[in-house]
């Protein structure tokens, strides 16, 4: 050791800045020179004094009309980071969703697709007990386009659709009750007069939730059946697609002065994702973009009507896989803990009593292969294929117009509409146009 | 639920008025000490939260000092660019308590720290104020952390040392 005063080692040891290794190797030498051992006390009690002092001195505040300056920044650049950067060579987008929270509580009907469900009910603090296991079913009102889902802001548009976001990082995605229900007679007579559709006109979730999916309705007095499938995603071999459906009670004898009744007001539905399950999740759709808050008259009025249903399609990058967008884990949420792909809440008021309702269950992933899910199953992702390759969807993977009318082809069951027939001849005008 | 924001709201809560004092320091009033520091905070509403995440103290710092540095250089208050800058701080400008007014406080200990180079004065005001450690104070002022390092155990033991001497006279 150096004459001590002038060692700095010294300081550094006792102002705690050694590492391990270091600080054992110092305190051999400390060991044998009392000296030194002196010298490092009486560094503590300056540095002790030094400190004291120093906490002693006033901070300085920042005025409020420097900390309303700030604030102003966060909410424009939150706004900024909404709008999503088109990456043409990217295949992931990952960004920070928006996540509103609706107060409400749901009761449901768990109907198991080809995935296994647990259904927990959750009780927050002021909610009443559900009375049932099974709850109410719950249909949705097509809410005007106010968008709620993560995603773009209103008026603006995300071109290849929701992006891909890290469950380690954003593991709550939010579903709108709603969707639009414009864009698939665009698309059509746009093919049907022998031209390709603007990619604005193509909604992917407006032509997915175009088609009857024959949910099963919800059983007794319940306001909502849940019906969920997880399957291989045809487009991309590694990643799982996830299937939620939502479909609400009928109310035929109320329905004599020709409106609908309400079953629900304010319904919310949050998906909670397992990071030890899945690295990323995409809603499928939702590319906008959609009309201002301000042009549609704002919040949405939250009613639900009988009768409606909701179909979304979520990609999955699973857990553990090769893609870049894997990572580790950072939070563990009691949806990790029972080993779940998601955990979805359902949220509403009971419309005539106001009465909270809520109901949560998990999801598991029973590694399903697409050609083994259910053909409405294969049939939703056929849409979303076709409407991807309408975009040039940087996210439509190994689809191709080809692909899109073999999967139509093989899923299209019954089809006693005739709308998924019409629509595999759509699908066949776009893919000799773009033969042209 | 938080909203996404919310880190920035804390650390605005928690480093704004230590960031201030900080600043002052440099720039040498308590005015332009905000606007640095304002500035500072508007830089950091742009940064991703996934990317200072455990360090949004020194980034602050290191941002701040950045800013602060800049004002005095375009006032051409200083020589040298870059970190030169560093050793040709101006004399410490009176802080939010005065000059006058800490001759007038009792402990000698911050009377003596006054007196110090303005370089070994910054790290032992990061390291003991602001509770930085070696490598943080690197890095928010571009010194290597054996510099960092020995101008610490200088500082502490030029004020040890005075200290002394001052209990020497008072006997």
């Amino acid at each position: 050791m150096r004459s001590e005063r002038d060692d700095p080692r010294l300081t550094a040891y006792a102002l705690g800045e050694m590492d391990a290794r270091e600080r054992a190797a110092f305190e051999v030498e400390l060991a044998g020179d009392a000296e030194a051992r002196r010298v490092v006390d009486e560094i503590r009690v300056t540095a002790s004094l030094v400190r004291e002092e120093l906490r002693r001195e006033p901070v300085a505040e920042l005025a409020g009309s420097r900390r309303a300056a700030i604030e102003r920044a966060m909410v424009e650049e939150e706004r900024e980071l909404r709008r999503p950067q088109h990456h043409p060579t990217f295949r992931l987008l990952f960004q920070t969703p928006i996540s509103p929270v609706y107060k409400m509580a749901a009761a449901i009907t768990i109907v198991s697709g080809a995935v296994t469900l647990a259904l927990f009910h959750y009780l927050g603090v002021g909610l009443p007990l559900p009375s049932t296991k099974h709850s109410p079913v719950v249909r949705y009102l097509t809410i005007p386009t106010e968008r709620t889902t993560g995603g773009p802001a209103y008026g603006g548009a995300a071109p290849d659709g929701q992006p891909f976001f890290l469950a380690g990082e954003h593991p709550h995605s939010t579903l709108s009750p709603s969707v639009g229900s414009t864009s698939y007679a665009d698309v059509k007579s746009f093919l049907t007069a022998g031209r390709m559709p603007p990619k604005e006109a193509v909604r992917i979730e407006e032509l997915i939730n175009h088609f009857d999916y024959r949910y099963d309705p919800p059983r007794g007095h319940d306001a909502f059946a849940v019906h969920v499938d997880v399957a291989g995603a045809p487009w991309a071999g590694q990643h799982r697609l996830v299937r939620i459906g939502l479909k609400g009670r009928e109310a035929p004898q109320e329905q004599a002065n020709g409106s609908r009744v309400t079953i629900a007001k304010d319904l919310d539905v949050q998906v909670e994702f397992n990071p030890g399950a899945v690295s990323a999740y995409r809603l499928i759709g939702y590319e906008g973009p959609y009309p201002s808050a301000a042009v549609t008259g704002g919040r949405p009025t939250g009613d639900v009507v009988a009768g409606h249903t909701l179909t979304a399609l979520y990609e999955i990058i699973p857990a553990g896989s090769d893609s870049p967008a894997h990572q580790e884990p950072r939070a563990t949420t009691d949806t990790a803990r029972r080993g779940a792909l998601f955990d979805l809440t359902l949220r509403y008021n009971e419309p005539d009593t106001l009465t909270a309702r809520l109901s949560r269950f998990s999801v598991r992933d029973s590694g399903l292969a697409f050609a083994q899910a259910p053909a409405d199953f294969r049939f939703a992702a056929a849409v979303a294929a076709f409407g991807m390759v309408l975009r040039d969807s940087a996210y439509r993977g190994t689809s191709t117009i080809a692909l899109a009318l073999d999967w139509l082809r093989d899923s299209l069951g019954d089809d006693p509409s005739g709308s998924r027939h019409e629509l595999v001849a759509l699908v066949e005008r776009a893919k000799s146009i773009m033969r042209e | 639920m938080p909203r996404e924001e919310d880190w920035i709201r804390e650390a605005v809560d928690r480093y704004s008025g230590p960031l201030t004092r900080y600043a002052c320091r440099i720039v040498g009033d308590i005015e332009r000490a905000r606007d640095v520091v304002q500035d500072t905070f508007i830089k950091l509403c742009k940064v991703k939260e996934a990317d200072v995440s455990g360090q949004v103290g020194a980034w602050l710092y290191t941002v701040c000092r950045n800013r602060a540095l800049d004002m005095l250089r375009k006032e051409a208050r200083l020589d040298h660019p870059g970190n030169d800058a560093f050793d040709s701080l101006p004399d410490p400008a009176p802080g939010p308590l005065g000059v006058v007014e800490r001759r007038q406080t009792a402990n000698r200990t911050l009377q003596v720290l006054d007196t110090l180079p303005e370089n070994q004065q910054e790290v032992i005001r990061l390291k003991f104020q602001e509770e930085m450690s070696y490598r943080e104070i690197s890095r928010i002022t571009g010194l290597s952390i054996s510099n960092v390092g020995f101008l610490i155990h200088v500082g502490i033991k030029t004020i040890r040392e005075r200290l002394k001497e001052g209990q020497c006279h008072e006997k």
